[in-house]
């Protein structure tokens, strides 16, 4: 969404450096919708594929979200505007990527034979 | 004192103050779900092989409504769409086609409520029973024509039952990923649940699919819950801003535009949230 600073025509809405009609507007919308529909529908079909590696399993499983997650931010929430500001709220993907890949990594980097303690049974 | 840069962007940041504020607020969001899908993703590498219930520690798959929770997922991304169609709404000056929207968004949003509940109460009716002689199977009890919620091997005692029936689950191969051995039910096929009675002095332990039960269900609900309360937050916002705020479109039309704005990024990223929540808990 842009800045409301912008005078309320009914011709164009600016929205990311470009001015498109409200009409246009509402295709990019209803098309982002669609296609993340898809990539939903996809990521439940892929749950057929049955890896050997659970890192692996995780990481795909996690591929369709990730660019449905990028169209939102990208078109819904405007984050390709070339704004300092969002370039520096853009600094919690990597945090996130990070958080995420972490606990991967170290499952990857276990000893052989290493095995967890049980744990709580009810 | 007039409250600065509510509709004119800040010169240094070239945004209104309001907006600044929701990235923010966003930005910390993403800290709090980053942690709990790294907790997510620490359990889940950690447990132990093999299938559960047999295996009490190993995490369980295909507990969960993929249909539904697919239907739940495009509801959430169909009001995504509409809050950004009422926005648009607004630029063109259309209230009666921004309340249109709005309620369109609040309607899904409810939707969305409704079957994140269903499914809940369907968990609370959900036991893991582990028999005496090893063996655990899961499914509904049918107690007098109803499924009780939330029964322990305790509540069993109190009521004095001598046995009880089960709509035992059937593990299919879908389910569960090939290579884990478990026990053949007998079924015929298409046959999803077979009924069976279990004398009460061969239960060890009844629990249902709540938070105690294992850590799956803990951080399921965590997260689940969690985010479901960031949809009840935004149904308020939403509902109080369409019907009640409304007022404000003809004073400061500006203002409440950006305002709707700042409620729709939040939405936004409720809608975010839910696009990795779904595959994670239902899928994996």
């Amino acid at each position: 969404m842009s800045d409301a600073t912008h005078t309320h025509t009914s011709e164009t809405v600016a929205v990311s450096g470009h001015h498109r009609t409200p009409g246009e507007e509402r295709k990019v919308y209803f098309t982002v919708a669609v296609t993340q529909i898809v990539c939903a529908v996809l990521t439940v079909l892929a749950r057929y594929w049955q890896l050997d590696s659970t890192a692996l399993t995780i990481a795909f499983a996690l591929l369709l979200p990730c660019i449905s997650a990028s169209l939102v931010a990208c078109y819904l929430m405007h984050m390709l505007e070339r704004k300092a500001v969002y370039m520096s709220m853009a600094l919690t993907i990597p945090f996130f990527i990070a958080m995420i890949a972490l606990p991967l990594w170290s499952d990857g980097n276990r000893p052989k034979g290493y095995h967890h303690a049980t744990h709580y049974v009810p | 004192m007039e409250i600065p840069y509510t509709v004119k962007p800040r010169p240094d940041t070239g945004l209104y103050n309001a907006k600044i504020g929701i990235w923010l607020f966003l930005a910390s969001e993403v800290m709090l779900f980053g942690a709990l899908f790294s907790s997510y993703i620490l359990l889940r590498v950690g447990a132990p092989d093999g299938f559960w219930p047999d295996v009490p520690t190993a995490w369980p798959h295909g507990l969960l409504n993929v249909p539904l929770g697919t239907f739940n997922t495009a509801v959430l991304i169909t009001s995504s769409m509409t809050v950004m169609m009422a926005w648009t709404a607004l630029k063109e000056n259309n209230f009666a086609k921004f309340r249109k929207f709005m309620t369109v968004t609040l309607l899904c949003a409810v939707l969305f409520l409704c079957i994140k509940g269903y499914e809940y109460n369907d968990k609370f009716t959900h036991y893991v029973i582990r028999l005496k002689d090893g063996s655990a199977l899961t499914g509904h009890l049918e107690i007098n024509g109803s499924s009780p919620r939330f029964w322990t091997e305790d509540t069993l005692a109190a009521k004095k039952l001598e046995s009880v029936e089960v709509l035992q689950d059937i593990p299919t191969v879908l389910r569960y990923p090939s290579g884990f051995k478990h026990e053949e039910v007998a079924h015929e096929p298409g046959e999803h649940h077979i009924k069976r009675e279990i004398k009460t002095a061969d239960i060890q332990s009844l629990r249902p699919f709540v938070p105690a039960t294992g850590t799956f269900f803990a951080i399921y609900f965590t997260m689940t819950f969690l985010h479901a309360l960031h949809i009840i937050g935004g149904v308020l916002v939403m509902g109080y801003m369409t019907f009640v705020g409304g007022g404000m479109w003809k004073t400061e039309p500006e203002r409440y535009t950006n305002r709707i704005e700042s409620v729709g990024l939040f939405w936004h990223f409720v809608d975010l949230v839910w696009i990795f929540l779904f595959p994670v808990m239902y899928l994996l």
